[in-house]
């Protein structure tokens, strides 16, 4: 098959509406993703990420751009969609008036690859094989989510696209989702492409992150890379106003209850606490953080511009 | 081509309340009406006595002329909305649907739609012509006429072009309903575009005569040679007395002019380019269409 490349989006734009009422929901955007990882796609509600989502599943046409599957251009091989990917978009939908067992028959059998074995499997790994024969009209959000990921699976995809998989599930059943995923990659040697608004799973499960706003991707890289670096020293002290007179001309300093929140390098923190001592500041506390993908999340969508990329 | 037409028939089956209440209901409406009138005719002598009876080669066409009124066609019209339109409501396109099947599984929901619709009707049909002839065997009458080899020959050609013509008649409606169920995205539209059209069809031919009269425009009344009643009417004529349909006629006498003869190949092809130029448009508008639901 096969390039190195799972995801590969060249330019890709989409408008809706014609002239006075057009949205332009996704503007520009140069995206890939490498095989045998879990990318995140984060952008808060209206970023773009479902629009962009339904582009690569070919729900919906780009007003401009393309889509690149393992190499092939998406327009011209459709067949690699149904060969090779397995998708979950925008909340998990089926038929109220049939069982989830029956949805996921004539979907296969819609798609091409009917295996009653697979479904067999594929209901029991998504832990819903008590609730396969009673009609989907009675699951709950969380139910019909792994019933989803079951439809994602049935073609045994390379690459699995989720939106929002973990909408809907309990904390037992994120976790069990995460770990699901995560087995998906590290043992199965599939690409996971999901888009989350949970950062904080997003920050547990993801190897790589992009985040989108307003259309465009204003931030890409590693978790790891994006994280490092940037630190917040919580410290607690007294007299305040004699730290913010030390520290306020070198850092950009926020009171919060009885102490302030300072946003460091990590190899400043020495440095700040011997500041302090040596300007009489009695210190009950010294808290490090390093910044949390959340933090780093609404601080890239506060700024609203791209800064460029970090590999 | 076969898996996915399974499908559908197990989606559209499996609907059973959408089935039941919009299509079984004809068959299961006739069985009701002859069990009903059946036990009342052997318990009561009075509705004995009074028992209508049509003959056989009316009783079996009985249901395919009913469902070709505005009432009967509302049900078929609501399963058709319902067999398009629902896969928007239910959100269920986005799992079965890439550019590359649209056109199969378009395809797929109108062979599986007019089966279904076949089915439902023989089987009424079947019951209508049965219950009649238990309703005979109740009063003690004979149920004419008597079957000699000329009337069931001509039967069965009445029952070939009724049945023909009226299943032709209720699918490009279904394609216009499904055509508005797309565009619209709702079951309610594509049920009333339905519906509409059902309506105004048979009403066109009047209001282009109308229109010719107002503004003295004699050439305008070939429009309404391209309408759908007007070309099953005309093949109907041609069958039956072997003559076009004289509304044509009549029309063109209003101004002295005479009238163009539509043979039966000429409403056929007619008949022909609704339907295809119902279920092209509708393949054409689903591949462009977005799915964002």
């Amino acid at each position: 098959m096969k390039s190195n490349i799972a995801i590969q989006l060249k330019n890709l734009s989409k408008t809706f509406g014609r002239r006075e009422e057009q949205v332009r929901a996704v503007r520009g955007v140069n995206l890939e993703v490498t095989a045998g990882q879990v990318f995140g796609f984060l952008g808060p509600n209206g970023a773009g990420k479902s629009t962009s989502i339904r582009m690569i599943m070919d729900l919906i046409r780009p007003s401009q751009g393309e889509v690149y599957i393992y190499g092939h251009l998406v327009r011209q091989n459709r067949a690699i969609l149904y060969q090779h990917v397995g998708g979950l978009v925008e909340g998990a939908a089926f038929y109220p008036f049939l069982t989830g067992r029956r949805n996921l028959e004539l979907i296969a059998r819609t798609r091409g690859f009917y295996d009653a074995k697979r479904i067999e499997m594929l209901l029991k790994q998504v832990n819903m094989i008590e609730q396969a024969d009673r009609e989907v009209k009675g699951y709950s959000t969380g139910m019909k989510q792994r019933l989803g990921l079951a439809v994602a699976l049935l073609n045994d995809p390379d690459l699995l696209i989720l939106d929002e998989p973990a909408n809907g599930l309990d904390p037992a059943g994120i976790q069990e989702m995460r770990h699901f995923i995560r087995d998906l990659v590290d043992v199965h040697g599939k690409t996971v492409f999901l888009s989350s608004h949970q950062l904080n799973e997003v920050e547990q499960i993801c190897d790589r992150v992009a985040i989108i706003n307003k259309g465009q991707i204003i931030r890409e890289g590693q978790v790891a890379d994006l994280l490092t670096g940037q630190h917040y020293l919580h410290i607690e002290a007294k007299p305040l106003e004699k730290v913010t007179a030390v520290l306020g001309d070198q850092f950009p300093i926020t009171r919060k209850n009885k102490g302030v929140t300072i946003a460091v390098a990590h190899e400043d923190i020495p440095h700040i606490v011997r500041r302090l001592v040596e300007n009489d500041v009695s210190i009950f506390q010294v808290c490090s953080q390093r910044q949390s993908l959340e933090a780093f999340f609404l601080e890239a969508i506060e700024d609203g511009t791209e800064k460029g990329t970090n590999a | 081509m076969l898996n996915i037409l399974h499908a559908e028939w197990q989606k559209m089956v499996g609907n059973r309340w959408t089935i039941g209440l919009l299509l079984w209901v004809f068959p299961v409406g006739a069985l009701a009406f002859v069990v009903g009138m059946s036990l009342m005719a052997l318990l009561s002598p009075t509705a004995r006595d009074n028992l209508y009876i049509i003959p056989w080669t009316e009783a079996f066409l009985v249901p395919w002329r009913f469902v070709n009124n505005p009432f009967g066609l509302m049900f078929l019209l609501g399963f058709t909305a319902v067999t398009f339109a629902g896969e928007y409501q239910w959100g269920t396109w986005k799992n079965i649907v890439t550019r590359q099947q649209r056109t199969l599984l378009i395809m797929a929901k109108f062979t599986n739609l007019g089966a279904l619709i076949l089915i439902a009707f023989i089987l009424t049909s079947l019951i209508f012509g049965g219950g009649f002839g238990i309703f005979s065997l109740i009063a003690d009458v004979p149920y004419e006429p008597a079957a000699t080899g000329e009337i069931v020959q001509e039967f069965l050609r009445d029952y070939a072009l009724e049945t023909a013509l009226a299943f032709i008649s209720i699918i490009i409606t279904a394609v216009y309903a499904a055509l508005a169920a797309i565009v619209m995205q709702s079951i309610l539209g594509g049920t009333l575009v339905g519906i509409g059209f059902s309506l105004i069809d048979p009403l066109i031919f009047g209001m282009i005569w109308w229109w010719a009269n107002l503004f003295n425009t004699v050439s305008v009344l070939h429009l309404g040679r391209i309408s759908l009643f007007y070309n099953i009417e005309n093949i109907k004529s041609w069958i039956r007395d072997d003559q076009a349909v004289a509304t044509l006629e009549s029309a063109f006498q209003t101004f002295n002019k005479a009238a163009p003869i539509d043979s039966i190949g000429f409403s056929m092809l007619a008949l022909a380019v609704w339907l295809l130029g119902g279920v092209g448009l509708v393949l054409y508008l689903f591949q462009r269409q977005d799915i964002t639901t």
